[in-house]
């Protein structure tokens, strides 16, 4: 078998009543290390291919005998763009990647068993539903890689109406941030606008608030040096600490949130972080 | 032994150009077929570009921060005189998908 052929497929699992049309893939490792399944959670306006693919992440991954889960967030990638906002609800997202990790074989953690338990990696917005996931997930989450991550969701002070007003007659937007998002979310054809606007309208509803819960396993905290969307990570770092947690930091020197992605040595460090 | 130049290849969505982050591999190293080779960052994305061949590394284009045309040189390769020939074949083994690949510009020799 190739290593990285896969046979991807949309994820029809029903979570509480509905089907959340994730698309979902298993990629195999061609010499399996006989490690945990890691499971990747991609960003805002990105998808599994272009967070992990295209970037090299996937290729890395299976060339050290992991197995991968690959999941495109609802809106993006070849995912379904549900009509209903609670699709696209962090908690909802948190409930459909755990039957998706469990769908793919994932179990809870056993003493002493390296094949048990779910190793995660995320990025930006990924990186929030990581931290969430593992906090809410301890007896199924064994490490977790976050990249790019932040004290608080920038998507959560998008402006959702100056959004609205600029797609229907072309209104400038005046807050920079959001301008910035939206020119994005647009410059990528598989982007499903609507569907984006309405995870954002859903992530407003449920705003990130890391101290809530903090989650215990061990985690590696990855960020551009020029990143300015994670130029909190030091404080996240140090309240998962004061949580007694073990976080480690690493910055990636000159780079910053769009292109710390393909980083070789962010790729090296995340896989040898995991395989401890 | 033959030489065969690797242009940086097209790149999707109408992008023209990009930007080198970092080589991984240097002149003289000995590289496998989907080895990965450099990282290029275009206007909207940062990518891994794999080595579309096995061969020796000759020559590289450009360093960090060095803006580099889609079409023009990237990477040399030597390669044995018998393989040559063959460098310009679209690889069929991966599935379908829309990920970049290099393809050779064949010497007039």
């Amino acid at each position: 078998m190739m290593s990285g052929r896969h046979t991807g497929e949309q994820h029809s699992h029903t979570v509480e009543g509905t089907d959340p049309q994730l698309y979902v893939a298993v990629h195999e490792p061609k010499n399996d290390a006989g490690l945990r399944p890691v499971l990747l959670i991609h960003g805002f306006s990105s998808s599994s291919k272009l967070n992990w693919e295209d970037t090299g992440w996937l290729s890395a991954l299976l060339d050290a005998g992991r197995r991968v889960i690959t999941v495109d967030l609802p809106g993006h990638g070849r995912s379904g763009a549900p009509e209903d906002m609670d699709s696209y609800s962090p908690s909802r997202i948190r409930a459909d990647l755990l039957q998706v990790a469990f769908d793919a074989g994932a179990r809870p953690l056993e003493p002493g068993n390296t094949s048990s338990g779910l190793d995660v990696i995320g990025y930006s917005l990924g990186s929030r539903l990581a931290w969430e996931f593992g906090a809410t997930q301890p007896e199924l989450v064994h490490k977790l890689v976050l990249g790019g991550p932040n004290m608080a969701d920038p998507l959560a002070d998008f402006d959702l109406i100056a959004a609205q007003h600029y797609l229907a007659d072309g209104t400038p937007i005046a807050d920079e941030s959001t301008a910035g998002l939206l020119r994005m979310a647009q410059a990528l054809p598989s982007n499903n606008i609507f569907a984006l606007l309405s995870l954002i309208e859903a992530i407003k509803t449920e705003p990130y608030d890391p101290s809530e819960a903090v989650p215990h396993m061990p985690m590696l905290l990855i960020a551009g040096e020029i990143d300015e969307r994670a130029a909190s990570m030091p404080q996240l770092a140090e309240l998962a600490a004061k949580a007694g947690s073990t976080a480690e930091q690493l910055v990636l020197p000159g780079r910053n949130h769009t292109n710390a992605v393909t980083s070789r040595a962010f790729k090296q460090a995340a896989i040898q972080f995991l395989a401890s | 032994m033959a030489e065969v130049s690797f242009p940086l290849p097209d790149l999707g969505e109408g992008l023209i150009e990009a930007t080198i982050l970092e080589w991984l591999v240097s002149p003289g190293d000995q590289v496998e077929r989907n080895q990965p080779l450099v990282e290029v960052e275009t206007t909207k994305s940062a990518v891994e570009l794999p080595s579309p061949q096995a061969g020796k590394v000759v020559r590289i284009h450009g360093g960090p921060g060095d803006k580099i045309n889609v079409g023009e040189p990237l990477i040399v390769f030597e390669v044995p005189d018998n393989t040559a020939g063959i460098v310009g074949t679209v690889p069929t083994e991966e599935a379908p998908k829309r990920r970049v690949r290099l393809s050779a510009v064949l010497d007039e020799d």
